[in-house]
């Protein structure tokens, strides 16, 4: 039962969480309560965000106890160290150590494994991020969600799936085939059969 | 008997129709493409296709995701096997051991194998459905609010205890995710709770684009960071006559089949887990009980075929806990938890009564699919080779493409689209620092059922705690929520002290 995550990353999310989770409850408390009654709307939200910034001092709290004591060298230090090894050993492709792991009720966290694994397997993984599509997906995606209505879904979509395509390394006029079809057949399904209501935008100004 | 005779009847007849069994036909093939192709999870076929269901009948929209789980979860072996990258995390227990089958030339075989052992688990499941749900059904019929308030309680902890390996990680997810479910108006008052002033924000937070976000969006950046969309260096052999030596091999391993459907239906049946861990859990039991467990690694069919029966059982066993409690037991059936709910076929013991010919149907939905698991699976083996050569970047494209059309077209509106980019952020750092996304979709779906059913059963209780053990069956829940805790707590404090007695002796 441990973290094979590095005591910086358990306290900063132990700190935020703590915060988050005292907010929630304050916040919580001053939703108004209902006479005659113990418990009100506020009373579930509440025990959630102590839960939470409960939660958060004892990540915290373990990870700062770890580094303290692989500082002294206390030999315990060790107990947590070893569920990580096994990680590691699992991330490495090792699956003999992790269905260890499995039978003793441990399946991992399959989800982690399978990108682990896909990473490992993965030769191109030298690379580092590749920021410029993150930045281009996360701003994309929200400069659609502000102004898909006014702009239109076949303007805007059509050239945020243009860049992303550039962005990851793909030829342009294949990524341009593979656009104009799959966003004609995604309108047509979603506008033609399903009846969606599309936002047309600046389409509209050619009727 | 003559009640069922009618059921059946009526259920052949919603089933014999053309629209619904296209419906099945499609899901089938988009949950094969999608389990075959690397880094696209079952969950992620299963969210993307939630929006389309959404203008479905009730029944067909059930049975296209029962059809599209099962087809993606076996489909999850090919890229496994091939190439050595899991399709769905539910393959990943026994990738390596497929993959080293095929390094000796086994490719058919372990690829045949897996799948006629999934289509004997998957239908071992639903036969387990079909048979324990009813019974379960009658029997929950006396629960009362202080019943389901325990039944979600123990969902919630099974969650937090299977999803992950750090338990505290794994109750952080949870406890987010039950947040996220308070935000709207409250259940019982109307009292908005953290809507920030959006009054779309007053019936709450859309399920669809959060799953959406946190299940493909959030995949979507990982691989960005990765930068593991890429096929290229990774190309598949050709595999050859998948038919020939299998028969032989399952009847060998029969008693494995065996062992991994009956395995995986209990793993699935208990809340909070699924075909994940029943993988892991009867990868790991074939090779205690093999007579060769040394030949484990080395490309041996017998954990394979273990394995591949137990995570299709398990697929079909969470649904008894999802349609006879309304409990998922993992975040597929949390999502079609949710799609239940959406088509007003609310899960519960009622729903066995009122909707009985619609619960045949979709019973016989399980069996169908399971059955059409053979040609279209022999198709999909088939057809591995040019599937997996398709460029990555491209398919990532249009599932951005559909994660923006389901998001929106749920309620016509791009504040959801904003919900969806909102929440894959938030799996994509959670993910980075290890927490993990499964218990956040549980504690959304239960969040309101534990709520609600504290606050009545407060009420009937007249504020008195104790009213939650004078039930006979709530005082038995009670105790096993609380004895789970004991037992984890208790686990997770003695190994330290054990080793610092040992350190000090």
């Amino acid at each position: 039962m441990s973290s094979r995550y590095p005591p910086r990353v358990d306290v900063l999310l132990g700190v935020a969480l703590t915060a988050a989770g005292l907010y929630i409850a304050h916040q919580s408390a001053s939703l108004p309560k209902i006479p005659a009654q113990a418990y009100g709307p506020g009373f579930f939200p509440q025990l959630v965000g102590y839960a939470l910034s409960a939660s958060g001092v004892l990540i915290a709290a373990r990870a700062l106890g770890r580094h303290v004591r692989r500082g002294t060298g206390d030999p315990s230090a060790d107990v947590d160290r070893a569920p990580s090894n096994e990680a590691s050993a699992e991330r490495t492709g090792n699956h003999q150590t992790g269905t260890g792991r499995a039978s003793a009720g441990m399946p991992g966290q399959s989800n982690r494994s399978t990108s682990d694994t896909l990473k490992h397997a993965d030769p191109l993984n030298r690379d580092g991020p590749n920021w410029a599509a993150i930045v281009w997906v996360l701003a994309g995606l929200a400069g659609i969600a502000w102004a898909m209505n006014t702009v239109g879904f076949l303007t805007m979509v059509p050239i945020f799936l243009l860049g992303y395509l550039h962005l990851v390394g793909e030829p342009f006029l294949r990524s341009l085939l593979v656009v104009a079809a799959s966003t004609t057949a995604a309108w047509y399904g979603f506008a033609v059969l399903l009846k969606v209501q599309i936002p047309p935008g600046l389409l509209e100004l050619l009727r | 008997m003559e009640n069922f005779a009618t059921n059946f009847a009526t259920a052949l007849g919603m089933l014999a129709d053309a629209q619904l069994l296209t419906v099945i036909l499609l899901s089938s093939v988009f949950g094969l493409f999608v389990g075959a192709i690397p880094g696209l999870t079952a969950t992620m076929a299963t969210a993307l296709l939630v929006p389309v269901t959404f203008f479905m009948s009730p029944l067909a929209a059930v049975s296209a995701i029962v059809a599209c789980t099962a087809m993606a979860i076996t489909a999850g072996d090919i890229p496994g096997c091939l190439i050595r990258m899991p399709g769905t995390p539910a393959s990943a227990a026994y990738t390596d051991e497929t993959y080293a089958m095929t390094r000796r030339g086994l490719a058919a075989q372990a690829l045949g194998s897996s799948l006629v052992s999934s289509v004997i688990g998957g239908l071992a499941g639903a036969a387990v459905l079909i048979v324990l749900a009813p019974v379960l059904a009658s029997f929950a019929l006396r629960f009362s609010s202080f019943e389901y308030f325990w039944l979600a309680l123990i969902g919630l902890s099974c969650a937090a205890l299977v999803s992950s390996s750090d338990l505290l990680r794994g109750m952080i997810a949870l406890l987010m995710g039950l947040f996220i479910a308070t935000v709207g108006m409250d259940g019982v008052t109307g009292t908005p709770r953290f809507t920030l002033g959006f009054t779309t924000l007053m019936g709450g937070l859309d399920f669809i684009p959060i799953m959406i976000g946190m299940f493909a969006v959030c995949e979507i950046l990982k691989g960005l960071e990765s930068r593991a969309t890429s096929s290229v260096g990774n190309v598949p052999q050709a595999v050859g006559s998948i038919v020939s030596g299998v028969i032989p091999l399952i009847i060998r391993y029969w008693r494995s089949v065996v062992r991994g459907s009956v395995v995986g239906t209990l793993i699935g049946v208990l809340p909070g887990a699924g075909g994940d861990l029943a993988a892991w859990v009867s990868y790991a039991m074939s090779k205690r009980f093999s007579a060769t467990p040394e030949a484990f690694g080395t490309g041996h069919p017998e954990g394979v075929i273990e394995a591949g029966a137990s995570n299709n059982s398990a697929l079909s066993g969470a649904w008894v806990p999802a349609m006879v409690f309304g409990i998922p037991g993992d975040a597929v059936t949390a999502i079609a938890v949710g799609v239940l709910i959406m088509k007003g076929l609310n899960p519960g013991p009622q729903l066995f009564e009122a909707q009985a010919p619609t619960l045949y149907a979709i019973y016989l939905v399980f069996i169908l699919a399971n059955l059409l698991l053979l040609p279209l699976g022999w198709l999909a083996i088939r057809l591995a080779t040019p599937l997996l050569r398709i460029p990555r970047q491209q398919l990532s494209a249009i599932i951005l493409l559909f994660c923006v059309l389901g998001a929106y077209a749920i309620n016509n509106s791009s504040f959801d689209v904003g919900v969806m980019l909102l929440f894959g952020v938030v799996a994509w750092l959670l993910d980075r620092v290890g927490i993990p996304i499964g218990p956040v979709i549980l504690g959304l779906v239960l969040g309101p059922m534990v709520e609600r059913n504290f606050l009545t059963s407060m009420v009937i209780a007249d504020g008195n705690f104790l009213g939650f053990f004078e039930r006979p069956i709530a005082a038995a829940l009670g105790v096993t929520a609380i004895a789970i805790w004991v037992v984890v707590l208790w686990r997770t404090v003695r190994p330290r002290q054990h080793s610092v007695a040992a350190a000090a002796g």
